[in-house]
């Protein structure tokens, strides 16, 4: 990320000396800074707003109701021998929160939950099927409802925020399962 | 149906979460505050990337460097309609989450969330993960250095998203 920021930034700049505009350099970094803090200005309401019913999810034992839920789903894509109890436990806890939107709890337990995994695991530097799944579960952001997005979405006066709900669903689907089926081939490709 | 569930989805999660937290006899109103600050944390720790991002992207787009970079694909692009926002969004969303969104806000104040870039962001966006970061975190925190395919299997269900969500956009079904 470093390295495209420093291009983006170097790039521009030469650019504008070659173009002859180099005087409008300033301008525009001071009108996208007024602009990004006017950005962080309106985010923080709303996000505030979620942060502070999440809290209350993440107390009570609604969480632990789902995991059971999804961890009876999940418990077929992972090999029994490298996966014990703790770590299904675990993995189940992550998944429920990353489908309620619940992040910091989800890395919470989306750390034990490897570390867990690893226990099992042979050859500890080297992932093996399962910590695979486990990793690919998490890059594919399976979230029911894309809170962030739908409140961005109305705070930039979209007519119908919540529009974006049932496509995110097919794409969040159609990705999980291009990731699941990708994994299962490469892992046999791949040892 | 499936509108009425999008708009019913938001207040019934705030309603069934109040309304477990009483039933179980919790200080929801405490636990609702004490939320809010870990909200500002969030606030706090974004604030530098948004800030980063978009004076790079301003920079990058309006000194006309964008136009540089793209033109080797212009071509490609416009073959298939896909706005140049998406592009630098598709790059960036894979790596940072905070420049994701900062481009999304860029996108949004300039064209809209209802136009067809804002779209494509909108549903890009929920449908991927920061891929790499998420890889980072996972494999750091237990110290596996062979990965094996993870990567590369990630990224493809990315691109799949990401193509999707272009298509379903230009395609006019949203």
């Amino acid at each position: 990320m470093s390295k495209i920021w420093s291009f983006m930034i170097i790039l521009s700049i030469v650019v504008a000396i070659i173009l002859g505009n180099i005087n409008s350099i300033t301008d525009i970094i001071m009108n996208s800074s007024v602009s990004a803090t006017e950005n962080i200005l309106k985010l923080i309401g709303m996000t505030c707003f979620w942060s502070g019913i999440f809290n209350i999810l993440q107390k009570t034992k609604l969480i632990d109701k789902l995991s059971k839920g999804i961890e009876s789903c999940v418990k077929r894509l992972f090999k029994k021998d490298e996966v014990n109890d703790e770590a299904m436990k675990n993995i189940s806890l992550n998944m429920t929160c990353d489908m309620l939107g619940v992040g910091n709890a989800a890395t919470v337990y989306g750390l034990k939950a490897i570390e867990e995994l690893n226990k099992e695991n042979k050859e500890k530097d080297k992932a093996n099927d399962s910590i695979i799944m486990f990793v690919i579960l998490n890059a594919a952001s399976i979230q029911l409802i894309p809170t962030g997005m739908i409140t961005l979405r109305a705070m930039y006066n979209s007519k119908n925020p919540v529009e974006i709900v049932p496509y995110v669903w097919l794409i969040t689907v159609i990705a999980l399962i291009t990731g699941i089926v990708a994994c299962k081939i490469l892992n046999k490709v791949i040892k | 149906m499936i509108e009425y569930i999008s708009i019913m989805a938001l207040p019934m999660m705030i309603f069934v979460i109040v309304v477990t937290g009483i039933i179980e006899k919790k200080d929801v109103l405490a636990l609702f505050t004490e939320g809010v600050i870990d909200g500002l944390k969030v606030i706090y720790k974004i604030f530098p990337h948004i800030l980063a991002i978009m004076v790079a992207v301003s920079l990058f787009k309006d000194t006309g460097a964008m136009d540089i970079v793209f033109k080797p694909f212009n071509g490609i692009l416009s073959k298939f309609n896909i706005p140049k926002e998406i592009v630098t969004l598709s790059i960036l969303r894979p790596i940072s989450g905070g420049a994701a969104n900062s481009v999304v806000m860029d996108i949004f104040s300039e064209y809209g969330p209802d136009s067809i870039q804002g779209k494509i962001a909108s549903i890009l966006m929920g449908g991927t993960e920061t891929t790499f970061y998420v890889i980072t975190i996972l494999f750091g925190a237990v110290g596996i250095k062979k990965i094996r395919g993870t990567l590369a299997a990630a990224l493809i269900a990315d691109f799949v998203a990401i193509a999707l969500s272009i298509y379903i956009v230009l395609n006019g079904y949203i």
